[in-house]
């Protein structure tokens, strides 16, 4: 049977009514859209980082300073009693997983920024962020080895010009060079310091996007919601 | 159903997605579609898939499968797989909402309502012609 206009509307509001009914006696209904958007796909982004790391590179993950997997409304520094995931590999290098942490930039160091004194202008977040264990505060673009944008809405041209110029502010595009990771997210990439950067996303015209990365050592990657 | 349904469909389903509280996900998505240079057809299946995707992102069922898949690599040093997935709101947001924070997996369960969605969205691509536009 063909759809007709007034069936389409029907079934819109169905489902709309539907969502209306569930949704609002929930502990999430006391926040905006705007506060919590986005946050349920940065776990999920989570989860296939920590996937990879494990399973491809061979870390034991342990959450750390909390039983809860915690994320936060807004960025910032490194805050060690927050909790945060360690990865540890024989022979390896230690480092820790974090969420909404804001790097300083490679034009900051250049101009001897330090973390305290920064402008606004001085450190760019990332939404889930591989560094060395053990540090304090916003970490500098050179202690940045996986650093991760999500976007769980229509991918447009501005986020891919953000992206380039976090890519900017974490190396200089240079002949490639290992990155300590054996396959994943790569072995190498055209940057020093050899920082990993990815972009995921839910809207599969985020793989439009992918050439420039090509270049500059940026993965895209489509990854929607179950 | 052909084009100009599609632009009245547009209509509505913006209209109504106001009347439930997803008027700001509605406006935005009504903003980027200008930059859009498709047919009404295949703005009228963006703004469905991102009504799909919002819907999934507030499913409790989603905050169960992640905490599920963390579970599965990482532990406490106690050797317990995490208990569950928090979000920790900002100063500002704690003064402006008089709470810390939230349980991300105290969503409302929306599986039988992504269900009817996912096959209203799989017969009006059949009704425009196939699957061009994912």
């Amino acid at each position: 049977v063909a759809l007709t206009l007034n069936e389409a509307r029907r079934r819109i509001d169905h489902v709309l009514a539907g969502y209306q009914r569930a949704a609002g006696s929930t502990g999430r209904s006391v926040l905006p859209a705007s506060v919590t958007s986005g946050k349920t796909y940065e776990a999920w982004v989570l989860c296939d980082v920590l996937e990879h790391l494990h399973r491809d590179e061979g870390f034991a993950i342990t959450l750390m300073e909390s039983s809860l997997v915690r994320l936060k409304s807004a960025p910032g520094p490194i805050n060690r009693g927050y909790a945060h995931f360690r990865l540890t590999r024989s022979g390896r290098e230690e480092l820790e997983v974090w969420t909404d942490i804001e790097f300083i930039a490679l034009s900051a160091s250049y101009r001897r920024v330090v973390s305290g004194s920064a402008d606004r202008c001085d450190f760019h977040e990332l939404d889930v962020v591989v560094a060395p264990a053990g540090l304090d505060g916003r970490p500098r673009f050179e202690d940045i080895r996986i650093g991760v944008e999500c976007k769980n809405l229509a991918y447009q041209k501005d986020m891919l010009r953000g992206l380039l110029g976090v890519r900017r502010e974490l190396s200089l595009l240079r002949e490639p060079l290992a990155t300590g990771f054996s396959s994943w997210p790569r072995r190498t990439v055209p940057a020093e310091p050899p920082s990993c950067l990815l972009a995921y996303g839910t809207d599969p015209g985020i793989l439009d996007y992918a050439p420039p990365g090509e270049i500059f050592g940026i993965d895209f990657v489509y990854e929607p919601l179950p | 159903m052909d084009e100009q349904d599609c632009t009245q469909l547009m209509r509505y389903l913006r209209v109504r997605m106001h009347d439930v509280e997803m008027g700001e996900l509605a406006d935005h998505l009504v903003a980027e579609l200008d930059r859009d240079l498709g047919p009404p057809s295949r703005q009228l299946m963006k703004m469905l898939d991102a009504l799909d995707e919002e819907l999934r992102r507030q499913d409790a069922g989603t905050g169960s499968r992640i905490l599920a898949r963390l579970g599965e690599v990482a532990r406490t040093p106690e050797g317990y797989a995490p208990e569950g997935l928090w979000l920790d709101l900002s100063p500002a947001h704690r003064d402006l909402f008089e709470v810390d924070g939230v349980d991300m997996l105290d969503g409302p369960s929306l599986g039988e309502i992504i269900e009817e969605l996912e096959a209203l969205q799989a017969q009006v691509r059949d009704e425009l012609g196939g699957s061009q536009w994912r």
